[in-house]
């Protein structure tokens, strides 16, 4: 593993783990620094932890404040408080604050002073806030897409690279079947309205039959390809442009929330670690250590977790790295088109896409696409650094 | 010697000192020199050769226009004409200039390549000729006919030359004098006579004693620790056997029974597909091998490389399938195993590779590289029997409890081999093959080896495939000789009969080719 030592030697490696450590800070406590809420207060003699309560209340742990009576923490006569820096909450609109306000423009409410400090959006929506808020949303989205699209490349990279196209023998007439079965399983979900998850399920339970008997039937048995077709595979996926299948794709789901973004950004970017853990995999293979451990006897699950991954690894960061970076477009990009998630929830590109409206709000345009740019330099230095250590190391 | 020719490369730096060349009367500092007034004496007065020759060229330039290249540097007007790269090649005793100067290196075969890059250092004929381990990745019968042209050269040139090289023999060969460098130290320096009839220092006392004689055998080979130690290298251990008691030794293991029978054993790798995938063109690496290996005996195995025996190595272990034929391991077929079988065998037979950089992962430590071949056999082990058997099988191979966690990049290559050969032991196999195990090692860590090995032969009742290509190791090591070549055994019998009697023409060229001193 690479330690952050190593990455903090570099000054790209620095830049990097600042600003990615900054918007983690951010985005990990958020609540307590855009919030409307105060971070404490004391009211009617009485000590309360508003933003801490909310958590409980969220977990279902806490029940409501009585006395708040739908009324905002800001409007009661509070003895003492301690409000957030931004005295926002992303989606909040403020009726007393109106639209398009510069940058730290401030007014009264009557009870204290609050400020824009990076101005605000058409409906009077913080823009800060949203900035905070959305940081949360945007990592944890590139966070999690990775996640899904390093274990679909695992898998696919392990099974081209490690298996190859001259290792997993099957008989004949069991390919055939199995082929034939799909087809009739897929058929059925497009004409006879079996549901997507029960044609997922039925195909992936029939590849492990086949692959876990076909072995032992005997018979003419064949050289499965699977190099050959998953790399084919690859080459179709990569003909179209991301872009286009997201639309395709959402377009078909009706109310895209946050996970379904996770899970379609996840599915679309996992053909680069395929084919980068493919390529480290072919090399590495040729090593006499895995020679030296097929001949003490490792299975080649063995070789595979023990040997090959923590080898490959240092490539594969540097990929993921990169693949981080291209997540937080592509994510920022789709809002920003305004197709991603609903209006309500604030993220980084959505907050760009009001700029549209009015270009004299130049505040909505520049924070906003500040934040995305650091972000990806960050993570595309992250990736050069590792590179650059990776290329060392060898 | 690089740093003579200032080509030395960051970070590295030349701290002080000189490097003066004369040349009739007119003395130059070379490392005094700027970058442009050394450039004038590379290759033009001092000329060089390296190690790999393969690397030293271009791989996607003819072999012909990158000779051109090096004459325009230095005398534009001839460049051109090809007679002169005619007249140049035939200078280095390459037979078909013309298919040469057509070829890309890869085409070409490691003494070709040689010869092209004495060729290349050559061309202005230059008063000094430095061969850095010129013939080190050849095998012995190319590696002579190197050697004898370097030699005619330098008498026709009548050039110096600075020869470098680990192996004694070819120092002996070669050079007028000698110095001996240890640690970056000049240890001892002389007429090469005068250092071999009466070497002073421990350091080439041990060099020269601890190669292996081909004429006769000892119980171990002393090396540089024993010298330091003050070890008697004249007591019995280090004198040769006598030939009674390694014939009685041959007798007893005859009667043995057989531990490995391999019948009928071939391998080809195809080199060129058709367009329907069916093979067109093939190599056939092992040819209808048949060989019998009896309890406790030490096979060796020789032959230039390319001859098929690291592929009969990985056909004995099955790590390779192969075409035809079977190998037996106590009367079991091994190839009829299913995998579940096969590993529970792995147990019983063992290797040792020659790339000690290569065969240990580099991510993991001593202790995880040996605790994963004893998790895998042993499960009934908890971690702290494993960590204690761990520890003792590294005193066994010479190594210590420091040694235990530290990466493959931080030993040495002898250090390197002794952990593999630790994990190679530690599942207590009854078969240890050792791929040309010792060559990638210098000649006293070879020693200490080798002597491991015949240890651990007598501690632990092993049986050894030896493979080598060196004739003086494998007639240290073994009971009994095959000799290999293109993929089959052209001869085979006790190391007395075939070393002083030969009797097949190849067996004698090669004998023939090895140098000596």
């Amino acid at each position: 593993m690479i330690g952050l030592k190593k990455i903090w030697a570099f000054r790209k490696g620095k830049w990097a783990l600042g600003i990615i450590s900054f918007f983690l800070v951010i985005a990990l406590f958020a609540d307590f620094i855009a919030n409307e809420k105060p971070i404490y207060c004391k009211y009617n003699g009485e000590i309360y932890f508003p933003v801490l309560h909310e958590y409980g209340e969220g977990l279902g742990l806490l029940g409501n404040y009585e006395f708040l009576n739908n009324k905002s923490w800001q409007e009661l006569q509070l003895e003492e408080a301690i409000f957030p820096i931004i005295k926002f909450s992303s989606g909040n609109i403020d009726q007393n604050s109106s639209a398009y306000s510069r940058p730290s423009s401030s007014f009264e409410n009557g009870f204290q002073t609050k400020k824009h400090w990076l101005g605000s959006d058409s409906i009077g929506r913080d823009v800060a806030a949203g900035i905070v808020q959305g940081t949360r949303k945007t990592l944890s989205i590139a966070f999690f897409a990775m996640l899904i699209s390093c274990l679909i490349g695992f898998v696919f990279g392990v099974l081209s690279g490690f298996f190859g196209d001259r290792s997993v023998r099957m008989n004949l007439w069991a390919f055939i079947g199995l082929m034939f079965f799909i087809i009739l399983i897929w058929f059925q979900w497009s004409y006879n309205h079996w549901s997507f998850g029960l044609a997922l399920i039925a195909t992936f339970v029939l590849i492990s039959a086949v692959f876990f008997l076909s072995p032992r039937l005997g018979g003419r048995q064949f050289y499965l390809p699977l190099d050959l077709i998953i790399m084919r595979m690859i080459e179709v996926f990569k003909s179209v442009p991301a872009l286009f299948i997201l639309l395709a794709l959402l377009a078909i789901i009706s109310k895209p929330n946050i996970f379904t973004l996770i899970v379609i950004i996840g599915i679309l970017r996992w053909s680069t670690i395929a084919r980068v853990l493919r390529a480290e995999l072919l090399r590495l293979k040729e090593n006499k250590f895995i020679t030296s451990a097929k001949a003490i006897g490792s299975t080649d699950k063995q070789i595979i977790v023990n040997h090959l991954l923590p080898n490959a690894l240092p490539s594969l960061l540097t990929v993921i790295a990169f693949g981080f970076a291209g997540t937080i477009l592509l994510e920022a990009s789709i809002s920003f088109l305004g197709i991603g998630l609903s209006a309500e929830e604030v993220t980084w590109g959505s907050i760009l896409s009001e700029a549209r409206n009015n270009f004299s709000a130049w505040w909505l345009a520049v924070f906003p696409g500040a934040a995305i740019f650091l972000m990806v330099v960050a993570c595309n230095y992250l990736g050069d650094t590792l590179n650059e250590i990776n290329l060392r190391s060898n | 010697m690089l740093s003579i020719l200032q080509l030395i490369e960051s970070p590295g730096e030349v701290k002080g000192g000189s490097a003066i060349y004369c040349d009739q009367d007119q003395c130059t500092d070379l490392l005094s020199l700027s970058e442009k007034q050394i450039a004038s004496y590379r290759g033009n007065k001092i000329g060089m050769i390296y190690q790999q020759a393969l690397a030293a060229f271009n791989p996607v330039q003819k072999i012909g226009r990158q000779l051109t290249e090096a004459i325009k540097t230095h005398n534009a007007k001839s460049a051109e004409n090809k007679n002169h790269l005619r007249n140049l090649l035939s200078k280095v005793e390459i037979k078909n200039p013309d298919r040469v100067i057509d070829s890309y290196s890869h085409q070409l075969s490691g003494g070709q390549l040689q010869r092209c890059m004495i060729a290349m250092a050559i061309i202005n004929s230059p008063n000094i000729l430095i061969a850095d381990e010129p013939t080190t990745g050849l095998d012995v019968i190319t590696q002579k006919s190197v050697l004898q042209l370097l030699h005619s050269l330098k008498s026709k040139l009548n050039m110096s030359m600075i020869f470098i090289s680990h192996d004694l023999g070819v120092i002996a060969e070669m050079a007028d004098s000698v110095v001996v460098m240890k640690d970056g130290v000049i240890v001892e320096r002389g007429k090469t006579l005068d250092i071999f009839a009466n070497p002073k220092s421990n350091y080439t006392k041990a060099l020269l004693l601890a190669r292996p004689n081909i004429t006769s055998k000892s119980k171990r080979l002393p090396t540089f620790d024993d010298l330091e130690n003050d070890v008697d290298i004249n007591s019995d251990l280090f004198k040769p056997i006598e030939l009674q008691s390694i014939l009685e030794r041959q007798k007893v293991l005859l009667n043995n029974s057989n531990l490995l029978e391999v019948r009928d054993l071939s391998k080809s790798y195809v080199v060129e597909k058709g367009l329907f995938g069916k093979p067109s063109s093939q190599v056939q690496a092992v040819k209808n091998i048949n060989l019998d290996l009896k309890c406790g005996e030490v096979l060796g195995i020789v032959g230039e490389s390319g001859s098929g025996k690291s592929t009969l190595a990985s056909l004995i272990l099955n790590l390779e399938s192969a075409d035809k034929g079977s190998v037996s391991f106590k009367g079991q077929n091994i190839f009829l195993l299913d995998k579940k079988e096969m590993r529970t065998l792995r147990k019983d037979i063992q290797i040792i590779f020659q790339d000690v950089g290569g065969a240990l992962d580099p991510k993991m430590k001593t202790s995880s590289s040996i605790d994963i071949a004893l998790r895998i056999h042993y499960p009934s082990m908890d971690k702290k029997q494993r960590r204690d058997k761990i520890i003792s099988l590294l005193k066994q191979v010479g190594l210590t409890e420091k040694h235990v966690d530290r990466y493959p990049h931080e030993l040495s290559g002898g250090e390197r081999q002794r952990v593999c050969i630790a994990r190679a032991i530690s599942l207590q196999p009854q078969l240890l093959v050792c791929d040309e195990c010792v060559s990638a090692l210098d000649v006293s860590v070879q020693a200490q080896i080798l002597n491991l090995l015949l240890d651990l032969r007598d501690d632990l009742d092993l049986s050894m495939i030896f493979i080598s290509h060196d004739l003086s190791v494998i007639n240290f090591m073994c009971d009994r000789i095959l000799i290999m070549k293109s993929g089959k055994i052209v001869e085979q019998g006790y190391p007395q009969d075939i070393l002083q009697n030969p009797q097949e023409e190849y067996t004698r060229k090669l004998l023939a080719a090895i140098p000596s001193f």
